[in-house]
Order: structure tokens, then sequence, then C-alpha cells
């Protein structure tokens, strides 16, 4: 079978957003069964026969060294020396995934290095799992199940005009989701439009609002972004739950991020996002701390005060 | 400058139309990090990345940008593609790079706004 069993010129939609949501780290076998450079090839190989493995990490207190595979301990019964120990054998140019990355990565990295698993790395590069083919295709038919009830649920939209004029709607907000990163503040620019609302009036809206969503996406645990139009205003808030800004007179400034290398490459953590908040909003304001989550709300006056645009 | 002679122009190929082909365009602002891109305040402009990703034309659409232009013979994404399709935002592909592609626009005198 090959590796990569998901085209993606051609799965369905619904497949690759799943892959693009799903991280690794909800995928992996976080019961991992390694070797320390010390113990000896046949002990890798016990584990393997044992449990059932395709390849063994080398690591002590959490520090990856390098893997056996099973070519390794093939070639070390052919060459008699499965007796000696794994740090001299082992192959220490590893190839490990993070447990932050979305799946796609892991089925990208299957259809490029033709390993059956991988070890899997936290933030601070410590081994948290391994992940195998195996793995990515029980979790992908259970995550499409999933997606399958929930369309056949099939929700009403729960928000809208209200009878008095005003316009209410609540988005909830994922972390790291950047296949749907965007799509509220997208939504709330057709609202807009619908509206008639002014072009540079409409951008100033829109970006606050992206601006906020992408850091409730960025930075916390997940949360809500909520819009309110209405009595000659646009009130836009973002909450989370999430680590809390330590210090928010540093993080109002243009060019300070703590945003990743990764999260680089996906085109954010400018450190630009909370400043052009502030840029685009007649008010803003921010209440944070560290551990209490972070409440942040952007109000636009509209063009004439009263007028429910 | 019409987007559809700009294209020719950039030697470049339409992946998504958006309705915009007719439209004026007066503004290139060019960057990979989309919060840069957010402070361009201009109308009419196109916005130029090498991002193949949905989250450039989220960004486009949320500036009022006509299109995304991808350079350095970067193909969309399926889910990029799919998002411009949705939000009626034009998708252009070019082989030249963002800095001949602001170089040309420069000297064709249409305003530009280079970021990292």
């Amino acid at each position: 079978m090959s590796a990569a069993t998901i085209d993606p010129d051609n799965a369905p939609l619904v497949v690759l957003e799943l892959i693009q949501q799903l991280k690794i780290r909800s995928v992996m076998n976080r019961r991992v069964f390694t070797v320390a450079r010390r113990e000896s090839l046949r002990r890798a190989q016990l584990l393997m026969k044992t449990h059932d493995l395709r390849m063994v990490p080398v690591a002590e207190t959490g520090r990856l060294f390098g893997v056996i595979s099973m070519g390794d301990i093939i070639a070390a019964l052919d060459g008699r020396y499965i007796h000696e120990i794994c740090g001299l054998h082992m192959r220490s140019h590893v190839v490990a995934l993070e447990n932050d990355m979305p799946l796609s990565f892991a089925i990208t990295y299957f259809g490029r290095y033709g390993f059956n698993a991988f070890p899997v790395l936290n933030r601070a590069r410590l081994l948290v799992g391994t992940v195998s083919m195996r793995d990515v295709n029980q979790s992908l038919l259970a995550a499409l199940s999933r997606e399958l009830q929930r369309l056949e649920r099939d929700r009403p939209e729960t928000a809208g005009d209200t009878a008095d004029g005003y316009y209410l709607r609540e988005f909830r907000i994922e972390s790291r989701d950047f296949a749907n990163a965007g799509k509220a503040s997208n939504t709330l620019r057709r609202e807009l439009t619908r509206r008639a609302c002014d072009r540079a009036l409409m951008r100033r809206i829109a970006v606050a609002a992206y601006e906020l969503e992408m850091n409730l996406v960025v930075h916390s645990d997940g949360g809500t972004l909520s819009v309110m139009i209405g009595n000659g205003r646009v009130e836009i808030t973002a909450r989370d739950d999430g680590p809390g800004i330590t210090d928010i007179n540093w993080a109002l400034r243009d060019g300070t991020t703590t945003a990743d290398d990764w999260i680089r490459s996906l085109g954010f953590g400018a450190g630009m996002g909370l400043p052009n908040v502030q840029r685009a909003a007649d008010d803003f304001d921010l209440r944070s701390g560290s551990g209490r989550g972070t409440v942040a709300r952007a109000v636009i006056h509209l063009a004439k005060q009263g007028d429910s645009t | 400058m019409r987007l559809s002679e700009l294209i020719s122009a950039l030697q470049g190929h339409v992946v998504v139309a958006g309705g915009h082909l007719d439209n004026e365009v007066r503004h290139l602002v060019a960057s990979n990090l989309m919060s840069e891109v957010l402070l361009a305040e201009e109308d009419n402009l196109l916005m130029v990345t090498a991002l193949n990703t949905e989250h450039a034309v989220r960004t486009a659409d949320v500036m009022g940008a006509l299109g995304v232009v991808l350079t350095d013979h970067c193909e969309p994404r399926p889910a990029m593609r799919k998002t411009a399709e949705d939000l009626g935002v034009s998708l252009v592909c070019t082989p030249w790079t963002r800095e001949q592609v602001l170089a040309w626009a420069a000297c064709a005198g249409l305003s530009c706004t280079p970021l990292s």
C-alpha cells in the first residue's frame, strides 16, 4: 500500500479540511516504548515483537537520540550483532514531527520519506508520542464519522437580526484551526456588504475582526468572537480562557510576537495583530493577565449615530 | 490598468476570475505576512504573495482587494482555489518573483507597497 493515501488535488474538500484541522497530537500514540542508547538491539527487537511496532525511538528522559527501525533489526540479525547496544547502530539523523502540526504534515511526510512511523516531539523538543499511518487512518475515519453526523444534524443558524434591528452573532474559534481561520471575519464582511456599508469603514471593521480572530487562533486555547451591529456602531469582542497576556503594553507594540517559525510560515505572527486592531478601531480595550484569559473589545462607530446600518 | 491587462503583462494565468478582470488596478501590496498586508488602505488593490493558502485569499477579502497574485510559479492549493471561488476573489498565478512584479508595476505607473 502506498503510504500517501490522500491525494491533495482530488480528495473531497471535507477530507482536506479535516487533515488541516486535526492535529498530530490528537492522532499520535502517546504510549511510547523506548530504548536507551546503552540497551541492546535485542531489547528493541523484543519491544517490536511484543507491541507490534515498526520503529522504536532511542530516548533518555524524554530526549530523542535516534531510532531503531525494523530494517536495522533485520540487518543486526543478518550481521550477528543483535547483542550490541542501540547507541552504536541507531539512526541518529531522525525525521520527527511536532505535536502541534496539522495532520496534513504527517501525511506529506509518509509520502516523502516512506517510513512506517515517526517520533513526535513537543515544543520543548521532548518525545511525546509516535505516529503511524495506521494511527492516521483510524483517526481520520473517526473524524469523518463525526463530521458526517454533524452535517446530518444540519443545525440552523441561531444568530442574525433581532427584532429591534440589532445584528448579533457569536462564532466559536478553535485554537490552531488554520483551515477555518478568518471565516468569521469574511462572514462579517458579507453582512456589512449586505448593509451597503461604506468601503473604508467596512475595511476597518473587517481588519479589526480578522486580527482579533487570528489572535484567538494563534495565541489562545480557543474562544469566541462576538459581533454586534446596531445603535450606530459595530462592536467586536474576542474572549478566551487561554494563557493570558502578562505585559499588555508590550503586546500592543508593533513587531512584538511569541509566534514560532511555523506560524510565521503560514503568514501569521508578524506581531502587528493587536496594534492593527488599535489602529482600525475608534475604541479598543484589552483586559488580560497571566492565566486569566483575555477579553479584547473593538468598537467602530458608523457614519451616523443612531443608524443601525 | 485593467486586471486582465496586468495578468497578460505578468505572463500570468487566471485560476479564479472572481468577476474582477475588467476592474481597474491602482495599487499593489506585496508581502507574505498577512498583518502587514492589512495596513494597506488603498482601493482597487491587488495582493502579491507567494503564500498559496486559503488565508491569503481570506486576507484579500477582508481588505476588499480585487484579488491575489501568486508569484514564483506557485500553484494554489485546492482549498485556496475553493476559497477564492466562494468569496469571489480573483486568483492569478505568475512565474515572476515578487520583486519582478513590483519593479514592473513601478515602471507601469502603479503605486506599490513592498513589505517583508
